[in-house]
């Protein structure tokens, strides 16, 4: 054994090719698991955010706010990241939801009667429902 | 080409590792793509489904009342014949009916209790005081402490009262004589049942008291006086009461007398009922306001009132108590339509199940063989409900999944499960959603997220 490793440190043209090899197979499993991390990362939010649908059912002008009743009818569940009326950021109470499930998003709101909102509600990945509604008279 | 390709990777075997893991790498790569690949085909398949939908409300209506139900099994005749017919024949109003024929009435009971004075009034006490002695023992039920006759002596004293007379008729079987009596304290007393007949008095042997009222009974199967079966008169002139006496301070205290007569009736009567399955799913018992019961019938003869009565599952025996109609219908010989309303009370007379019998009685044994036919008999319970009609006109089976009946001042909101095929028109029905009186729109959202609206009024 001894013998042996003193024959390997002895012929030292025989080192180089084998490190020259473990560098190169180090370098390619790195480069292509960042390849393929990366691939995954943008192909899983990708992935969630094109199986995202929901839907506005009701708008409710109720006193001191604005309830929206939200559908998710996509393959993901969804977080409502955000309620914009009048395209400005409004309060509202968390709302998660999973697949085939439904509820009310209330947000706080000083409505006036017989006017027109421009209401928007975003999902953290993105995406969103505009409409306009029209308060009860 | 291959060959010297193959020498090369023989001599320099450093790079196929290389190869090979690059090559796999560019597998996953092409997996995770193929993945998000097919996935959008997916979503672009759900959205083309949803462009593709095409549901709409065609109707909307208040329901105040639901459809018959009928009987689904032949009816069961306690008292009669079933003479020609199917149960089937009672499900629809067409002229072809169920004929039913009245049978002998058999063995009947009938009460008698108090209504005059006897021969004896010799309780010391009565209570209150004042009463009349009979008239302190002739209650229905018997009232216990609020009304009675009680001993004072330790001698033996009797009460004998004239009873009601009867309406029946046939022959008797026996007769009961019933007093409900109980003692004031702890001490050994009895009491004795005791019946006057052909101006003879026939008592029975002690029967012992406990502080707690007790009904005890004699039964004669004939008069003693003759040994001979009951005669109608001599039921008529009996005299029914008790004997007792005191011991100490405990004293025997009577609180109610009366006679029962068995007798087998040579008078027909027909008695029959049949069940009904109410829809208790498209009617929840919550929503329902009252039962009505409707009878359709015709009678040959018009010499007695005909009943509609339904089983209590409360007091487990059929009534017709809290019925916006008692009194019965009389009939005419022609068709005749008899119906009743269980008002408030109908709760009592359904099954948590959804189930009611229902009996058709005549009022008492008469001496006509009467026969009916029924062309319809059937229950119907009373809502404030809502039927909507859904259309569907898209290439696609429709699942609607919300439903939303929206006004000025309020939003409902109610989870729903109809599936409408496609070019198909389905009806639904909702006892618990009542229409509001003013302007309302009416939405209906589809599984894959379509919405279809409806304005009445």
């Amino acid at each position: 054994m001894v013998g042996s490793l003193r024959n390997i440190l002895r012929n030292k043209r025989g080192i180089t090719p084998v490190l020259s090899s473990l560098l190169l197979m180090v370098i390619a499993v790195a480069a292509m698991s960042i390849a393929i991390t990366a691939t995954y990362v943008i192909t899983d939010n990708l992935h969630d955010t094109m199986g995202e649908r929901f839907i506005v059912e009701d708008v409710w002008f109720t006193t001191g706010k604005i309830s929206i009743y939200l559908r998710n009818v996509g393959k993901v569940s969804i977080k409502i990241a955000a309620v914009y009326i009048n395209r400005t950021s409004q309060s509202f109470t968390p709302l998660e939801l999973e697949e085939d499930k439904h509820g009310w998003l209330n947000a706080t709101y000083s409505w006036s009667f017989n006017s027109v909102y421009h209401i928007n509600v975003v999902t953290n990945r993105g995406t969103k429902i505009v409409d306009y509604y029209t308060s009860p008279s | 080409m291959w060959t010297i390709t193959r020498l090369r990777l023989k001599q320099d075997r450093r790079g196929v590792s290389n190869i090979i893991v690059v090559v796999l790498s560019l597998v996953i790569i092409v997996a995770i793509v193929a993945n998000i690949v097919l996935w959008s085909y997916e979503m672009n398949q759900l959205d083309w489904e949803k462009m593709k939908e095409d549901t709409s409300i065609t109707n909307v209506e208040r329901i105040s009342r639901s459809s018959w139900f009928v009987a689904q099994s032949e009816y069961t005749v306690n008292t009669g014949s079933l003479v020609n017919g199917t149960y089937q024949d009672t499900q629809t109003v067409n002229n072809v009916y169920e004929t039913f024929q009245e049978g002998l009435a058999g063995s009947q009971l009938e009460t008698l209790r108090p209504n005059a004075v006897g021969q004896y009034a010799e309780l010391g006490t009565v209570y209150p005081g004042g009463t009349a002695h009979w008239d302190a023992c002739d209650e229905d039920p018997p009232d216990d402490d609020a009304s009675y006759v009680q001993t004072s002596t330790s001698s033996w004293r009797s009460e004998a009262y004239s009873i009601q007379d009867s309406s029946a008729s046939g022959n008797i079987n026996w007769i009961h004589v019933y007093v409900r009596a109980r003692k004031t304290s702890t001490a050994d007393i009895s009491i004795r049942t005791l019946i006057r007949t052909n101006s003879t008095d026939y008592e029975s042997s002690d029967i012992s008291l406990t502080t707690s009222y007790q009904n005890s009974y004699t039964q004669y199967n004939t008069n003693p006086f003759t040994g001979q079966p009951w005669t109608w008169s001599e039921i008529d002139s009996l005299q029914a009461g008790a004997s007792a006496k005191s011991l100490g301070s405990t004293h025997a205290r009577m609180t109610a007398v009366w006679v029962v007569v068995n007798h087998t009736s040579t008078n027909y009567t027909l008695d029959m009922n049949g069940a009904f399955a109410l829809d208790v799913s498209t009617y929840p018992l919550d929503y329902i306001q009252t039962v009505e019961i409707q009878l359709k019938y015709r009678a040959n003869a018009t010499d007695e009132n005909w009943y509609l009565k339904a089983y209590n599952w409360t007091a487990a025996a059929y009534s017709n108590s809290g019925f916006n109609n008692t009194s019965g219908h009389t009939p005419t010989t022609g068709w005749d339509i008899h119906a009743v309303n269980l008002t408030d009370k109908w709760r009592s007379y359904v099954s948590d199940s959804g189930t009611i019998y229902v009996k058709l009685q005549d009022n008492q044994a008469d001496a006509n063989q009467t026969t009916i036919d029924i062309d319809f008999l059937g229950v119907r319970v009373k809502i404030d409900g809502t039927r909507f009609t859904f259309e569907n006109k898209g290439a696609l089976t429709s699942h609607l999944v919300s439903l939303w009946i929206i006004n000025s001042t309020n939003h409902q909101h109610f989870d729903i499960n109809v599936f409408v095929n496609s070019a198909e028109t389905t009806t639904y029905l909702r006892a618990d959603i009542s229409l509001p009186e003013s302007q309302y729109t009416v939405k209906v959202v589809t599984e894959r997220g379509n919405t279809a609206v409806y304005s009445g009024s």
